[in-house]
């Protein structure tokens, strides 16, 4: 195992990890800062697939902006531990689990498939592949139209915004 | 250098029209006066829309083109789409002025927020490009939750905003991790690429088991599986329907129609464009993809629920929500159809055809029972329906032919458009290249489907028994307005016209079905034309398909 | 791997002094406490009470608006790097950009969602 396969485990346990966390908490508190940490080992498998600009991005926005977001909602409503209920039993969890399993074993075995391929796959990327600069580049030129389409659901979003959780309008 | 032509524009034109309306209706809502009424944005929206539609009647082009470097189809499905929408858009646009000022909610951003939908939505159905898609279909998503929960002060329209934007966030999720499967194993996000990759002489290796023992699915059947979930959420077919009752009642109720109309005839299209490209197999027959088996399952369980649970409401919205459950269902069975090469053509015609008849009778149905009202809020339950339709004729007329329609009975859009969904059905039951299994299933599955909707259609009867029912309930009024004649007129002539003279929309769909599908599968012998409706009263003038092709 | 080379360094180092720092203070520093020194450092407020308070509705307002211009910088940003590569026409592609958000921040601010209310 070279550097690159043990930091990809390190990472990828990380966030497994850390979306665990936001699944069994309780605490809702505990959950979003639970995905804080899962979002910081995925910025780092992205800096393994070279995608700098991505994992910065992951950081900043996810990590930084919008959990402040989500923990606003949480502190709004504030819920106490009394407020949570008693554990109970349920068949819920359960039949979730199977389902789960089930899905990852073929899932799996399909990956499985691959696993002595060497036929072409999409594999190297250049190292330059997710700098700001490639992404700029590929937004004015392939990307253009995605571009200005997220121009537009942004401000979808910021009329939905208003709209919704607007006190008076 | 930086890539795009005129051309590149005007394939979008109608969808830059409507962003383009929406942000002017967004800057009059802000610039003007609070006496200002509203209710001429409903106006300005519905002119903008009318226009898109025409617009995109007005350019689609005779030969599909890729535009945007590959990101967009333009063709003749995008553009027949774009256009009922649009017209949807309109019809609710015009249909909610006197309902949005009755709850003191009328204010432009509802307007913008139509427009943007209908935009989003037209974008989704042009995509050729997963990226694109997934704008496209947040875009029409982002703006449908907003809507949803529009009616602020009601706690059942926050409520329903937030059940429909939990699923929807569900929907969209799956949509992304589907795509992530495609594009890991081809390296694009394109709809030609991966269905280049999918086709290639080496995609076999994709598809076999490599331990023998261990329950498998093959990577690309896993992503596209995950896709189809994820339209089924959005399109609220069963098994995944379960947010749309609550949703549908709770909203806004011209937006109801709308949403259930416009928004799922924009996801099968979308759908259609997907397995018609690049989930197609070189001849369609369905068997590498396997989705025909999918689509059957979603489209059997949306049928029998929808149509078995909508006898059984009191609420006429909730009723509507039901059986909007089952006509996502019959649109899937025409996408069952598809997989069978001797009826893929006839069942895109089918699905344009329903699709149209669906997206403009519900969005009028929905609104004559926006403005059946009583104080501030609109008449839900078949009581306060009866006796409605005696008082005010023309209502009362308008919303039992929408009914009709949605029924499937003639003379509205509603029985072409099933005869011809059915009759495709059954031929691609007979089609030789079926998988044996496919056949027999398909052809049970239009009689189960004649059989369900005969139930279904007793629904629809029962609200019009009760709207000329004897004794009118004292509270409930019509509420007129202007716009609202306008929009209910527009829809009404259309589902007559539709009923009476398909002959045009079944061009539209031959048109759309010429440039979807590979020239082998056009050649299959087995044309299925929807056949003469023998037992319809002379009274109906039924067109042949016409031979000439004309331009959309 | 080699490219992260001087970053994972640096990130040592950075661990490293901060690490050194704290112990030399800890190890070398002379302790006089009393009260208001033992008191947690709360920024001059009153250290008292839950620190789960109900947080107002009103920075919900601010939080998201924010997520919507902060997402709107990020694919500035990679534009403005090669903004030259592109000239005039990437400037009227970004403006479009702008412009769209620009009637955002317009509705935005006349419907008053940047009011303190």
């Amino acid at each position: 195992m070279n550097v690159e396969q043990v930091l990809f485990y390190l990472f990828a346990v990380g966030a497994i990890a850390g979306c665990s966390g936001v699944v069994l908490s309780r605490n809702p508190i505990n959950s979003a800062v639970s995905l804080v940490a899962a979002f910081f080992f995925l910025a780092g498998n992205y800096v393994l697939l070279h995608a700098n600009f991505m994992a910065i991005v992951q950081i900043l926005v996810y990590a930084g902006a919008i959990m402040v977001l989500f923990l606003f909602v949480l502190m709004l409503l504030n819920q106490r531990d009394e407020e949570l209920g008693p554990r109970t039993f349920s068949i819920a969890p359960l039949l979730g689990i199977f389902a789960a399993a089930v899905v990852s074993v073929t899932i799996g075995a399909g990956f499985m498939s691959y696993r002595n391929a060497t036929a072409n796959f999409p594999g190297e990327v250049p190292l330059s592949f997710g700098t700001a600069e490639q992404i700029g580049r590929s937004l004015m030129t392939t990307h253009l139209l995605p571009f200005e389409l997220v121009s537009l659901l942004l401000l979808v979003g910021i009329v939905s915004a208003v709209v919704v959780a607007k006190r008076r309008l | 250098m930086i890539g795009f032509t005129s051309a590149d524009l005007l394939g979008l034109l109608p969808a830059l029209l409507l962003v383009l309306a929406g942000m002017a209706v967004l800057l009059l809502e802000v610039f003007q006066r609070a006496s200002f009424p509203r209710t001429h944005l409903a106006y300005v929206t519905a002119l903008a829309a009318l226009a898109a539609a025409g617009v995109s009647y007005l350019i689609a082009p005779a030969e599909p083109q890729t535009l945007w470097g590959g990101m967009v189809r333009f063709d003749a499905l995008g553009c027949v789409i774009t256009a009922f929408t649009a017209v949807a858009c309109a019809i609710t646009a015009l249909g909610s002025t006197r309902y949005l000022e009755e709850l003191e909610i009328d204010r432009g951003e509802y307007y913008a927020l139509l427009l943007f939908a209908t935009a989003g939505m037209s974008v989704m159905v042009s995509a050729n490009d997963f990226v694109v898609l997934f704008l496209g279909l947040e875009m029409a998503a982002v703006a449908m939750y907003a809507l949803t929960a529009y009616q602020r002060r009601s706690n059942l329209s926050s409520e329903a905003g937030f059940k429909y934007f939990l699923l929807g966030a569900l929907g969209s999720a799956l949509l992304v991790y589907g795509v992530a499967f495609l594009t890991g194993l081809t390296g694009s996000t394109g709809y030609d690429e991966i269905g280049a990759a999918l086709r290639a002489p080496d995609a076999a290796r994709h598809f076999a088991n490599p331990t023998g023992v261990v329950p498998f699915l093959p990577l690309p059947l896993v992503g596209m599986a995950l896709i189809f979930v994820a339209f089924l959420i959005k399109m609220a077919a069963a098994p995944f329907h379960m947010w749309a009752p609550d949703a549908y009642s709770g909203a806004p109720t011209p937006t109801t129609g709308f949403l259930s109309g416009a928004g799922k005839i924009a996801g099968v299209a979308a759908l259609f464009r997907l397995f018609a490209g690049p989930f197609a197999t070189p001849d369609l027959s369905g068997g590498l993809a396997g989705w025909t088996t999918l689509a059957f399952f979603a489209a059997v369980a949306s049928i029998v629920v929808g149509n078995l649970v909508a006898l059984t409401q009191k609420r006429v919205r909730r009723m509507l929500a039901w059986s909007s459950v089952a006509h996502a269902g019959y649109l899937l069975l025409a996408l069952c159809a598809l997989g069978v090469k001797e009826a893929a053509a006839g069942s895109i015609r089918a699905v344009i055809l329903y699709g149209a008849a669906y997206a403009i009778a519900n969005a009028g149905a929905f609104i004559v029972l926006a403005a059946f009202g009583r104080d501030k809020a609109e008449a839900d339950t078949l009581d306060e329906l009866s006796g409605l339709g005696r008082k005010h004729p023309a209502m009362g007329l308008a919303l039992s032919l929408f009914l009709i329609s949605a029924a499937g009975l003639p003379p509205a859009a509603g029985f072409v458009a099933k005869l011809s969904l059915f009759s495709t059905a059954f031929a691609a039951g007979e089609g030789a290249a079926t998988p044996a299994y496919c056949a027999e299933m398909l052809q049970w599955l239009a009689v189960g489907g004649l059989v369900l909707s005969v139930a279904g259609g007793l629904a629809y009867l029962r609200v019009i028994a009760h709207l000329y029912g004897r004794d009118a309930h004292v509270r409930v009024d019509y509420r007129p307005h202007p716009a609202t004649t306008l929009g209910v007129a527009i829809a009404a002539v259309l589902t007559l016209w539709m009923g009476l003279m398909p002959g045009r929309v079944l061009v539209w769909g031959g048109n759309v079905a010429k440039q979807l599908l590979p020239a082998e599968v056009q050649a299959a012998p087995a044309e299925v034309a929807p056949a003469a409706p023998t037992e319809a009263p002379k009274a109906i003038e039924v067109v042949p398909l016409p031979t000439a092709e004309l331009p959309l | 791997m080699v490219d992260y080379g001087a970053l994972f360094v640096l990130f040592l180092f950075g661990i490293a002094l901060a690490g050194t720092i704290v112990a030399m203070a800890t190890l070398f520093g002379k302790k006089l406490p009393n009260r208001y020194k033992k008191q947690v450092y709360e920024a001059g407020s009153e250290p008292l009470g839950d620190a789960r308070i109900r947080i107002n509705v009103k920075f919900y307002m601010v939080a998201i608006s924010f997520v919507m211009f902060d997402l709107e910088t990020v694919f500035l940003m990679p534009w403005a790097i090669v903004a030259k590569e592109f000239g005039g026409a990437g400037l009227a592609a970004a403006m479009f950009f702008v412009g769209v958000l620009v009637v955002g921040l317009i509705y935005e601010w006349r419907k008053g969602g940047l009011e303190w209310e």
